[in-house]
């Protein structure tokens, strides 16, 4: 069903995590990825996925809607594999015609299976736990700085709310406009391809004048409350770092540390 | 018996953190020729309810008997079944894409696989019926005034000749005029062609002026199967589940509250009136 693009994955948990302060979530993220390509010897895969296990239990989110995100990756992961198994020279361990699978070959690819699983979960934790909004929000906050070069950070992060809020009410529509094409019986399964692209027609026409509809009405709720960009502009509710959000940071620069340390042994 | 629904359950996003059961173990049938209504508040499951109707939604459990045959078989031709229970969207005219009125008219039947020939004869009987004069079957769809696209969108489905028409509140949105104006036109498309009619509604007005029969929703479930005057004479439980009498019922009630020798079994303007002029003659 076409419901079932929704965008990011955000699970409703309400876990701790749910609650930490969007920033301390968008900075982890960072850190474990950058954690997981500082370490060399088998202690650090150890600390990066332990870590990980301990992300996943604390956001309640059920593990096999996790898994579900991979699913889309899978064939990269598999090819990325099976380039590395066959082109990594060292000690053969078997052939198979004239390619050669090495024992740094076996070893070069489960490493990288395992950082690539592990940075694909982990910034999926980010994601079950954050809506779209909170993560603009974060990252307006985040990069505010680069404000000095006139960089416009409060209309990125405007256009960026504004897309992320109509792509779940256009999906909606899309849904109603080719059910109600289907019941003029429209077909959208046939197989030639012409067929295919002229039967959207009647629903492309539909949905972009709802989306300029859309938009010219926002346009005009906006102005007439006064918008006029980011300069002196206040929030509702503006983000502010509570307790559990520093103990969220030490406890990420702890775990960035133990990574460091262990990765030396 | 045309339409059987049979322990019809229908659930969205199943098995993610947003399920919802939005039809819950629905029986009941239509028969060939009635005008039925279907009553219930917002998000009662009346519009998941009719779009399993024309195989547009798979329910997850019970299924849907059309002529005695079950909808939901593999080899049941869903297509032909749109053409035979024609689904009037709510604000249908949202779904106008061509330049003109009577293409887009012409694009149901077009779609049944009849030649082009017999889709504009059908487009035009079909804008006919709904009240379409010559001189405006070519303007543009977007030209059109609020009740007239509306009826263009109807004739849409009419051109399709169905058994069993559908419509989801026609009358969301318009002003009294054009309210009054479709359901109007209902009633005279079920004179000139007798067929079958499923009015969803959440006005109680509406459908007690027109149907003969009431089914109401509550929380996905069936709660009422019968006729409009047995319906409303559970005037408690109706409000209970958000929703209420008619007006002119509510007048009667009233009266009778304040002692008063009225009957209340009379639900449509017209019965209300006989009932209080009978009081006061006496
Ligand atoms: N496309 C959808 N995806 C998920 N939930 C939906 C969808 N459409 C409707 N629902 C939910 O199903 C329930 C019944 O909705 P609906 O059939 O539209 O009721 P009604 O037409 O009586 O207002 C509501 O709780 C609604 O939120
Ligand atoms: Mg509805």
């Amino acid at each position: 069903m076409i419901k079932d693009i929704t965008l990011g994955q955000y699970y409703p948990s309400g876990s701790i995590l749910h609650k930490l302060d969007p920033r301390v979530k968008v900075m982890g993220a960072l850190i474990y990825i950058i954690s997981l390509f500082i370490f060399k010897g088998k202690l650090g895969y150890i600390a990066t996925t332990a870590f990980l296990i301990f992300l996943i239990m604390i956001s309640l989110v059920p593990f096999s809607y996790m898994i579900k995100g991979l699913k889309t990756i899978i064939i990269f992961m598999v090819f990325t594999a099976l380039i590395n198994l066959f082109m990594t020279p060292g000690e053969p361990v078997f052939t198979i015609w004239k390619l050669t699978i090495s024992k740094e070959g076996i070893e070069v690819t489960a490493r990288m299976i395992i950082r690539l699983i592990s940075l694909i979960l982990g910034t999926s934790i980010m994601t079950f736990t954050t809506t779209p909004n909170q993560l603009t929000d974060a990252l307006e906050r985040l990069f505010r700085p680069l404000k000095i070069f006139r960089f416009p950070v409060h209309e990125i992060a405007m256009m960026m709310s504004i897309a992320l809020s109509f792509i779940p009410i256009l999906v909606e529509e899309l849904d109603i406009i080719m059910k109600a094409q289907k019941a003029r019986g429209a077909d959208f399964d046939d197989k030639r391809f012409t067929k295919r692209v002229k039967a959207l027609i009647p629903v492309l026409v539909p949905l972009f004048v709802s989306a300029f509809r859309r938009a010219n009405d926002l346009a005009l709720a906006m102005d007439s409350r006064c918008y006029r960009g980011g300069d002196g502009r206040t929030k509702m509710r503006p983000l502010v770092y509570h307790k559990k959000d520093i103990m969220a940071y030490l406890i990420l620069l702890l775990y960035l540390a133990i990574v460091i340390v262990m990765g030396r042994l | 018996m045309s339409i059987i629904v049979d322990h019809l359950t229908y659930i969205y996003a199943k098995d993610t953190a947003y399920e919802t059961r939005a039809v819950d173990d629905v029986s009941f049938v239509i028969n060939d020729g009635e005008y039925l209504g279907i009553l219930g508040a917002t998000g009662s499951g009346k519009s998941t309810l009719i779009q399993t109707l024309n195989a547009l939604l798979i329910p997850d459990s019970g299924t849907v008997y059309f002529d005695g045959k079950d909808i939901f078989d593999k080899d049941y031709d869903k297509k032909e079944l749109r053409g035979n229970v024609g689904l009037v969207f709510q604000y249908p005219e949202h779904q106008l894409f061509e330049t003109d009125v009577f293409t887009d008219v012409c694009y149901g039947p077009k779609n049944l696989g009849l030649s082009q020939k017999d889709a504009e004869l059908r487009a035009y009987e079909a804008l006919k019926l709904v009240g379409f004069k010559d001189e405006d079957f070519y303007q543009s769809p977007f030209d059109l005034s609020g009740g007239e696209k509306r009826k263009a969108a109807i004739a849409g489905v009419l051109a399709m000749k169905p058994r069993v028409l559908i419509l989801d509140e026609p009358t969301a949105g318009l002003d009294p005029k054009g309210r009054w104006e479709i359901l109007e036109l209902i009633k005279k498309i079920r004179e000139e062609t007798g067929i079958t009619i499923l009015l969803v509604s959440h006005s109680m007005d509406d459908v007690a002026e027109n149907a003969e029969r009431l089914i109401v929703m509550y929380k996905s479930h069936l709660v009422f199967d019968d006729s409009p005057v047995n319906v409303f004479s559970h005037y408690e439980k109706m409000k209970e589940i958000g929703l209420d009498v008619p007006q002119v019922m509510q007048v009667l009630l009233e009266l009778k509250r304040r002692g008063f020798p009225v009957e209340t079994d009379r639900i449509t303007l017209n019965d209300v009136k006989s009932e209080i002029l009978r009081l006061l003659k006496r």
